[in-house]
């Protein structure tokens, strides 16, 4: 990521079907990270939809939906990019010169780079591609072009079973053994394991409350709200201001993450490290469940070298509440910026435990399991 | 007194009803409206200052009852009781020892008698003071030159030869009210001003290429900053949007429009950036006596995490928001909840409100503080009008401000003291 590198970037331009125009007030601090004007490139992309032949139409419209918001998280980023995928790969025929796994390789690589200008990707999403293109590596020559299409469709069905959807049973097993009852569960944000596992709980009988605390800009706390509340469950619902006021009710945080990085970072939705740090203060357990899938040998310390940066719009307009129009023309001033931080890195002393497939581990056991269970060796 | 009692009926009108916003507005109110209170209440011969102190406790205790959260109502009341004690025990001293003070004066000058009446009468307080009480830090300051200050104020002819007239009751009388009316203005004139004399200070606190990082807006924090811009010191500023009231977007583009680099962020955010931040610079709504720190939601979050990351927490506070109260569990008792509709929109989740089944109670339930505390350990200093204090000095403040007689705000049976 070197987008402070105008070569980079002219190379960048030159190969992408997307065309972003660069935002203008460019916050100094993120200068290598991608900031683009948000809004402008759906409608473009959407007239393009039957003019692309190089783009299967499977993965432009994953592209869309990524860009526009419809899909959201880590896991359904990357399922639905996997499904794209074997789409795709069903589609493929070989040209006439050509090695399967080598061209294959390529129009994957070329798909990748569409999405990755749609939205950056996940890291999830980037392990899930690491694994498919070694998957396409592994194919013996001698295999023909049908067999070799269908052993690639069951390995990444394979992969979004075993790795995503039993992975949470798994997760959901173990974290459900942590909740007592009388239990007073904090959740920040919307995640889907920790969603799973306080239903589940619930259907298992137990009597506990959850704490629901929300943030700006994506509010994404309602929608689990809501969801939570149809299913029966007692919720109090506050935002992130207001966390020191409610931790006092408080006995256990379970928290979701977009990944776990080797040092035990938990790289999660902005505000995380918020949460987790006042848990702490307060002398409240913190528990991350989060796949294995989505471990990452990267390491990191802060949150600014490696993030991703939202849509500044959607921070100067208030949804709901009109009175709160002061920025209006932000873009014009010049001494103004507003920054839209997508994820944060939460210290691992702040993590008591985190609750994966392969068990509950502490956060310095997760280059362990990298290491082990890592690339290659994705099979257990 | 039927005047007054519109007026202050007037006043806890507004006070319930939170029309009122911020400490500054409510402490001038309150300022003013008992200076009314105090200038149409009859005195009777004996045992003026009583009269005063019991018709400002009636007032008082009504105020701070319409509004128990706003502790600059409190704080204020408190206030005026110490400087009618205060004025009646300067007085009854000068009574004493105005022979004394009378042959000393040599200069008459008839041309600032008007100007000079308070000042005397507050060099006499601290000579009063110095010899009848146990010494509060300003008396021990100004002890040496009290009575060197004494012949240089020059109490002029008019006001020795008032001085000597001191045994005459009624003119007493005049004197008291007209001393307490004349404190109180002064009182007033710092409420107002307080924002200039914190402001003097930025430049000692703000150098070259600071990055400051703040929450929510406050009037003291943008003078603050824009004084320490008008001396040239280069920073930029990270404002906090401060949900749900959202009031950083307002000092955000206050800053901007004075040619600051500003830097929105949302709440959720101030973690992640709180590592390249210099300083964090907050204001307050009221400091209580042991140090801590009542501010707007969410402020606990930002001294917290800049206490992990050793960035130096500054609170600006003007003295009238010094409280003489401990706090005790404030995050209930000092805070208010607001109303969930600034979270939730209750059209959308109406289906939810209904109660759920079995137990009877609804599902779900909305917290909305308005208010955070802050220990003071968190707090690395406290700015106000006086000058920069530790957050373990704050309680020797209050006994200049206040008289321990005063903590509790409520008309005793018996009158007098």
């Amino acid at each position: 990521m070197q987008y402070d590198d105008k070569s980079r970037v002219q190379k960048l331009k030159k190969r992408s079907v997307v065309k972003p125009t660069e935002a203008r007030n460019r916050v100094e601090l993120f200068r290598h990270l991608p900031q683009y004007e948000h809004g402008t490139q759906l409608p473009v992309l959407q007239s393009k939809f039957f003019q692309l032949d190089t783009l299967h139409p499977a993965v432009y419209k994953v592209g869309l939906q990524y860009l526009s918001g419809d899909i959201c998280g880590g896991n359904a980023r990357c399922i639905a990019m996997l499904q794209a995928f074997q789409e795709a790969i069903r589609d493929y025929s070989t040209p006439p010169a050509k090695t399967l796994s080598r061209d294959l390789t390529a129009k994957i690589s070329s798909y990748v780079s569409f999405l990755i200008d749609c939205r950056p990707l996940s890291v999830s999403m980037g392990n899930a591609i690491r694994f498919l293109k070694s998957q396409i590596a592994k194919i013996p020559i001698s295999l023909s072009e049908s067999e070799a299409k269908a052993t690639l469709h069951s390995d990444i069905e394979r992969f979004i079973n075993e790795k995503i959807i039993l992975a949470d049973r798994v997760i959901v097993k173990h974290a459900v053994t942590k909740i007592r009852d009388g239990d007073v569960l904090l959740t920040y944000g919307s995640s889907s394991a920790v969603e799973m596992i306080l239903q589940h709980a619930h259907e298992l009988g137990k009597q506990f409350r959850v704490v629901i605390v929300d943030s700006r800009p994506k509010h994404e706390g309602k929608l689990l709200l809501r969801r939570l509340v149809r299913k029966g469950l007692s919720c109090t619902y506050t935002h992130i201001n207001a966390i020191s006021y409610i931790m006092h009710e408080v006995t256990r945080v379970f928290l979701g993450a977009s990944s776990v990085l080797s040092n035990g970072t938990v790289y999660s939705r902005v505000g995380t490290a918020c949460v987790a740090m006042v848990a702490y203060g307060f002398h409240i357990p913190v528990l991350v469940c989060c796949e294995a899938y989505k471990f990452h040998e990267r390491v990191q310390l802060d949150s600014i070298c490696s993030n991703e940066l939202g849509d500044p719009d959607s921070i100067s307009k208030v949804p709901g509440r009109e009175d709160i129009n002061h920025l209006d023309g932000w873009d014009k001033s010049e001494n103004l910026q507003l920054l839209n931080l997508i994820y944060d890195a939460t210290p691992s002393d702040y993590v008591s435990l985190i609750i994966t497939d392969y068990g509950m581990i502490p956060p310095t056991s997760v280059p362990v399991i990298v290491r082990e269970y890592g690339r290659g060796q994705l099979w257990i | 007194m039927p005047d007054t009692q519109v007026l202050v009926n007037d006043f806890l009108n507004k006070l319930k009803k939170r029309k009122i916003e911020g400490s500054q507005a409510t402490a001038r109110q309150t300022a003013e409206l008992l200076r009314s209170v105090i200038s149409q209440q009859r005195v009777p011969y004996t045992n003026q200052a009583g009269a005063l102190i019991d018709a400002v406790k009636a007032v008082g205790e009504q105020l701070i009852a319409a509004n128990p959260v706003e502790l600059a109502v409190g704080n204020i009341v408190r206030r005026v009781l110490h400087i009618i004690r205060e004025e009646d025990l300067s007085l009854t001293t000068a009574a004493i020892g105005g022979l004394n003070l009378s042959a000393v004066s040599d200069d008459e000058n008839d041309d600032d008698r008007d100007g000079d009446s308070t000042l005397s009468a507050a060099a006499v307080a601290a000579a009063a003071r110095s010899t009848l009480r146990p010494p509060s830090l300003q008396t021990l300051l100004e002890d040496t030159p009290v009575s060197a200050a004494v012949p240089q104020t020059s109490s002029s002819g008019g006001d020795s030869e008032g001085k000597s007239k001191s045994a005459d009751k009624s003119s007493r009388s005049r004197k008291l009210k007209h001393d307490v009316i004349e404190a109180v203005n002064e009182l007033i004139q710092d409420i107002v001003t307080c924002h200039e004399q914190i402001a003097e200070q930025a430049v000692e606190h703000i150098h070259q290429n600071e990055v400051i990082l703040t929450l929510g807006s406050s009037r003291t924090v943008l003078e603050f900053l824009f004084a320490a811009k008008e001396k040239k010191r280069s920073f930029r500023v990270f404002v906090a949007e401060g949900a749900p009231r959202y009031q950083g977007h307002l000092l955000a583009k206050e800053l901007v429009a004075r040619g600051l680099q500003t830097t929105l962020i949302t709440d959720s955010a101030v973690f992640a950036m709180i590592s390249r931040v210099n300083m964090v610079i907050v204001g307050a709504h009221a400091v209580m006596a042991n140090g801590g720190v009542i501010a707007p939601v969410g402020m606990n979050l930002v001294a917290l995490a800049a206490q992990k990351h050793a960035v130096p927490f500054v609170v600006l506070a003007g003295s009238h928001k010094l409280c003489p109260l401990y706090p005790h569990n404030p995050e209930v008792l000092l805070n208010e909840l607001r109303s969930p509709s600034e979270l939730l929109d209750f059209g959308e989740f109406s289906d939810c409100m209904d109660f759920g089944s079995g137990s009877g109670s609804p599902l779900l339930h909305v917290v909305n503080p308005a208010f955070d505390y802050v220990p003071p350990k968190l707090v690395s200093l406290f700015i106000t009008d006086t000058g920069g204090h530790n957050p373990s000095y704050m309680y020797r403040l209050i006994a200049d401000y206040y008289s321990a007689d005063d903590l509790v705000v409520q008309r005793r049976a018996t009158a007098g003291n």
